[in-house]
């Protein structure tokens, strides 16, 4: 009994790890590969999330207890293709006015626009059930009368869909595709001047991160049945794949994926040991602002001493070929 | 109706403001966009907070007659700081006093300045004949903590993590602004928790401004400690020669250095006067709503659109743009009211104006070229005129 | 005599690339010393590097007798030694009296008397005091960008580039302001592509080309040596 509690554990945390790896992979191409500074992750997970579940998710009429929501009880596939999709466009929309700007420009304004999105979520209760969340929401696979095996599906596919995913990230960020990319980051003036669009190479690196959160999104909300646009989608969310793409390093998918562990590891065990009662102060109670604090200080002392991540970015090619074109005396 | 709209929304605006100069400037001689500055405002009013709770500054009642012996001292030492401002303006045009010197008259400034705005209210109880009147006196006192604390923290900032980051470009300081925000969120719950606090300050009394608005004491503190702010920043900016090298920093950090200016001396007192002012924009909003954690990260988009609006960089431009977006965000209340949608979704308002700011014109209204060139429009005028007076002369 | 301003065998450039390979530079009081050559030949990197602005990879930097190698820009601004950016040399958002100001901001001491000073010296600019230098014409902030520098009465201004960027009738009233500078008792160093105009109204002159000293001597001879005149002059 014990090895299946023990079991019940790795299967759960399986599971939100491949979600979050789904997200630092999609975050990773935006910003460790084309430098496309989106701190908006919160609102394409959401996107995704609510899409899925509105798709396979029975519609519930508003009664007196429950404001009720959308709902097409459609196949669970179609829940995930129609998030990857929906943030797709929700990603092309957003990413055609925006990815033109500056860095920094570019990360206030796709807050701004998370935020938007988060307080429609909010707002429109008659789709959303608002505030009070979506319930319900199923499982992929449900193995009838046995709830283990039903989340040990959920992580089997899970892990499946980041290794699909890893696989081709990793074989378009080494093709000339994906080197393109870097260059743009590195020095866009000296990629445009070799002829290169780079305003189209960025709208498909960000429409198709933001995919990849939508679809990170759909399994989210499969894997808890329950989503709420309060606590969940907010800013937090989006500095948690942050920090885990920063501590990995940008640029380098394996590092990102090592980093979306380390942070969720950590967190993981936080939540699972007990802290102490000093007293004066009981940390258990605190538990949950400490690690925040961890996690900030972890971002500050990286960009001091290791601003390129942990791993640090694998060395490409075209680096080095940029390099010089544009100094002047 | 509307009418109260636009006063909420000045009294709103004058928080944005107070929060958008010190990040504006900040980011403009710091050329990063601080995205722990929401956090600097909660932390100015948790320290106003502290101080309130462990001094319970209660109101003291006294009687009329001390009531406005404490007016004229406020006027007396908004007066002080004012002589000693005025040296430093005079100042201006001539010798550098060593940089410590120059902090004095400043924070005496700010302290006639809060003096006074604290007062000018109360002015209004006397007016009324009320024999009883309540002086906040400690929310001087929290205010003064607070300006102080938060500008030591602006300090300590820098000092431990974004002066190793300057050369090398915007965004490694930007993240690590995210982390410092995060560090001091959930410092603040872990100390106080996360239930919403309030200050102890009694209701007062309403002041009847006309057009069937009374303004509640928090509201006329908020309009009265805004506005004399901001008055004060405008004198520090236009006149003192912190002021003008600040501006010229935020125009040109290389220019600046080649020009001789004390270029480290310049960000310290920036952001000084940056997290001073967001500190009472914090207190402000906690007087007007509740203190809790996440009181000023929730606020930080609009402080980023009243930035945005206005260029960033530009002292005027966070000024007009944090009483635009304060204005827009409480008459779309209205707008929404009207047209049957629920106000909540007001905020989306000033956001998009930010989104479509940062598209379509992202240095800001008052950032970089003019929008409306006077000279040109003059010169092209009077080449109009002379075309038609040419028109008009018989040809040769 | 000594020279006011040395610069010995200078090595410098950006990051691990060299650009200005052993060069050296001699600037004595009240000199006019002109650096001409071709794009990219390293001018603006030798006196960057001169400034303080680079560190140089070898070599030294005397100024009047003391080394000066590796000193803050702001130190040297304090001791005299002044330089006028090749773009963007105005603060944008302050007004003309505003940019005159800060170009004082070492100095003590009340700023008006010198400000009048200046203005005097820049007669255009008296009645644009108080327009912010943003609105002002290229010309016109080239004269502020001047004066801002003239605020602290230098010993030595390097000006890099003065006519970048200007219509050809405009380049001919900064240069003469220029001479005029000089003639006031300013030693000056001038980097220019107009290096015709530049080196008729220099004491001296140096042609750089590759990041290496070609020629120098005095302004006339350079502008009478075919071979200077050939490779640089355009003819």
């Amino acid at each position: 009994m014990v090895e299946l509690g023990f079991l019940r554990e790795i299967v759960f945390f399986m599971s939100f790890l491949g979600i979050f790896a789904l997200l630092v992979l999609g975050l990773n191409l935006q910003w460790g590969y084309t430098g496309l500074f989106n701190i908006g992750v919160a609102a394409f997970f959401a996107v995704g999330a609510y899409t899925s579940a509105i798709l396979i998710t029975p519609n519930v009429p508003p009664s007196d207890f429950y404001p009720g929501h959308l709902g097409f009880g459609l196949p669970w596939a179609v829940g995930i293709i129609g998030a990857v999709l929906v943030a797709a466009v929700l990603g092309f929309l957003i990413a055609i006015p925006t990815v033109r700007l500056r860095a920094d420009y570019l990360a206030i304004a796709t807050l701004g626009l998370a935020e938007i999105i988060r307080l429609s979520l909010i707002q429109s209760e008659s789709i959303t059930a608002g505030t009070i969340g979506l319930r319900n929401i199923p499982s992929p696979v449900i193995v009838p009368g046995d709830p283990f095996l039903t989340n040990v599906a959920f992580a089997v596919i899970v892990v499946l869909a980041v290794v699909v995913l890893y696989v081709f990230i990793e074989f378009v960020g080494r093709s000339p595709w994906g080197r393109v990319l870097k260059a743009i980051r590195d020095d866009e003036d000296a990629a445009v001047a070799l002829g290169k669009n780079a305003f189209s190479y960025k709208v498909q690196a960000f429409v198709l991160g933001a995919a990849m959160m939508g679809a990170a999104g759909a399994l989210f909300g499969s894997f808890l049945h329950f989503i709420e646009p309060l606590t969940s989608f907010t800013p937090i969310d989006t500095f948690f794949i942050w920090v885990m793409v920063i501590l990995g390093g940008a640029g380098n998918n394996r590092g990102v994926l090592v980093g979306a562990f380390l942070v969720w590891g950590f967190q993981f065990l936080i939540i699972r040991t007990p802290f102490p009662d000093l007293g004066f102060v009981d940390l258990e109670s605190k538990k949950a602002f400490l690690q925040l604090i961890a996690l900030g200080l972890l971002v500050v002392l990286v960009m001091l001493l290791r601003p390129r991540g942990i791993l640090g970015e694998e060395k490409v090619i075209s680096r080095g070929v940029l390099k010089g074109t544009k100094r002047s005396t | 109706m509307i009418h109260e709209f636009i006063v909420n929304g000045i009294a709103l605006g004058s928080i944005f403001v107070l929060g958008a100069v010190g990040l504006s400037l900040i980011y403009g001689v710091r050329n990063f966009a601080n995205f722990a500055h929401g956090d600097i405002l909660t932390l100015g009013a948790y320290l106003a907070f502290t101080v309130n709770v462990i001094f319970a500054w209660n109101w003291v009642s006294v009687a009329p007659s001390m009531a406005v012996a404490t007016v004229l001292l406020g006027i007396a030492a908004a007066g002080l700081g004012g002589a000693l401002g005025l040296r430093l303006f005079f100042r201006a045009r001539g010798a550098p006093p060593s940089p410590r010197r120059r902090g004095l008259p400043l924070l005496f400034l700010l302290v006639g300045i809060l003096a006074l705005g604290i007062s000018l209210p109360i002015l209004n109880l006397v007016r009324l004949g009320i024999s009883e009147v309540a002086l906040p006196t400690g929310l001087l006192l929290s205010g003064v903590t607070a300006i102080i604390g938060a500008g030591l923290a602006g300090v300590l900032f820098e000092h431990s993590i974004f002066r190793h980051l300057q050369y090398r470009g915007p965004v490694p300081s930007l993240i690590a602004s995210i982390g410092l925000a995060f560090i001091l969120q959930n410092v603040i719950s872990a100390i106080y928790g996360t239930d919403q606090r309030f200050f102890s300050v009694s209701s007062g009394v309403g002041l009847d401004v006309g057009a069937g608005i009374v303004l509640t004491m928090v509201k006329q503190y908020m309009i009265v400690i805004g506005i004399l702010l901001v008055v004060l920043l405008h004198v520090v900016l236009r006149y003192t020669k912190l002021g003008k090298a600040m501006r010229a920093t935020s125009d040109n950090l290389d220019l600046a250095r080649v020009t001789g200016i004390n270029v480290r001396w310049v960000i310290i007192w920036t952001w000084v006067i940056g997290a001073g002012s967001a500190a009472i924009g914090g207190i402000l909003l906690g007087l007007n709503a509740q203190v809790k954690p996440l009181m000023g990260f929730g606020i930080l988009l609009f402080i980023f659109a009243a930035v945005i609006l206005g260029g960033i960089g530009s002292a005027y431009g966070a000024l007009l743009g944090g009483f635009v977006i304060g204005i827009t965000n409480e008459v779309s209340k209205a707008l929404l009211f009207r047209a049957g949608f629920d106000t909540a979704w007001s905020p989306a308002f000033p956001f998009a104006i930010m989104v479509a700011m940062l598209l379509i014109r992202p240095e800001g209204l008052l950032g970089g070229e003019p929008l409306v060139r006077w000279g040109a429009l003059r010169a092209s005028l009077s080449r109009f005129a002379r075309r038609i007076r040419g028109l008009r002369a018989p040809s040769r | 005599m000594q020279p006011l301003l040395k610069a010995e065998a200078i090595h410098s450039g950006y990051g691990d690339v060299e650009i200005v390979h052993n060069v050296s530079v001699v600037v004595n009081k009240g000199e006019l010393v002109t650096i001409i050559g071709p794009n990219g030949a390293g001018k603006s990197t030798l006196i960057k590097t001169i400034f303080g602005l680079l560190a140089p990879m070898a070599g030294r930097i005397w100024y009047q007798g003391r080394d000066v190698t590796g000193t803050e820009p702001d130190k040297l601004v304090r001791m005299g030694l002044s330089y006028v950016p090749q773009v963007d040399n105005v603060f944008p958002r302050l007004t003309v009296i505003e940019n005159l100001e800060m170009g004082g901001f070492v100095r003590e001491g009340d700023l008006t008397p010198r400000i009048d000073v200046v203005l005097e010296m820049f007669p255009s600019l008296k009645e644009k005091a108080s327009v912010r230098s943003r609105n002002l014409s290229g010309g016109e902030k080239q004269m502020v960008a001047l004066g801002k520098t003239l605020m602290l009465d230098p010993e030595v201004m390097l000006i890099d580039e003065p006519s970048a960027g200007l219509a050809p009738n405009l380049v001919e009233a900064v240069l003469e302001k220029i001479r005029e500078i000089n003639e006031a008792g300013t030693a000056i160093v001038i980097v220019e592509q107009n290096a015709r105009k530049a080196l008729s109204m220099a004491h001296r002159g140096y042609v750089l080309d590759m990041g290496e000293t070609k020629y120098e001597g005095t302004g006339e001879d350079l502008l009478a040596d075919p071979r200077v005149g050939r490779m640089y002059l355009g003819g």
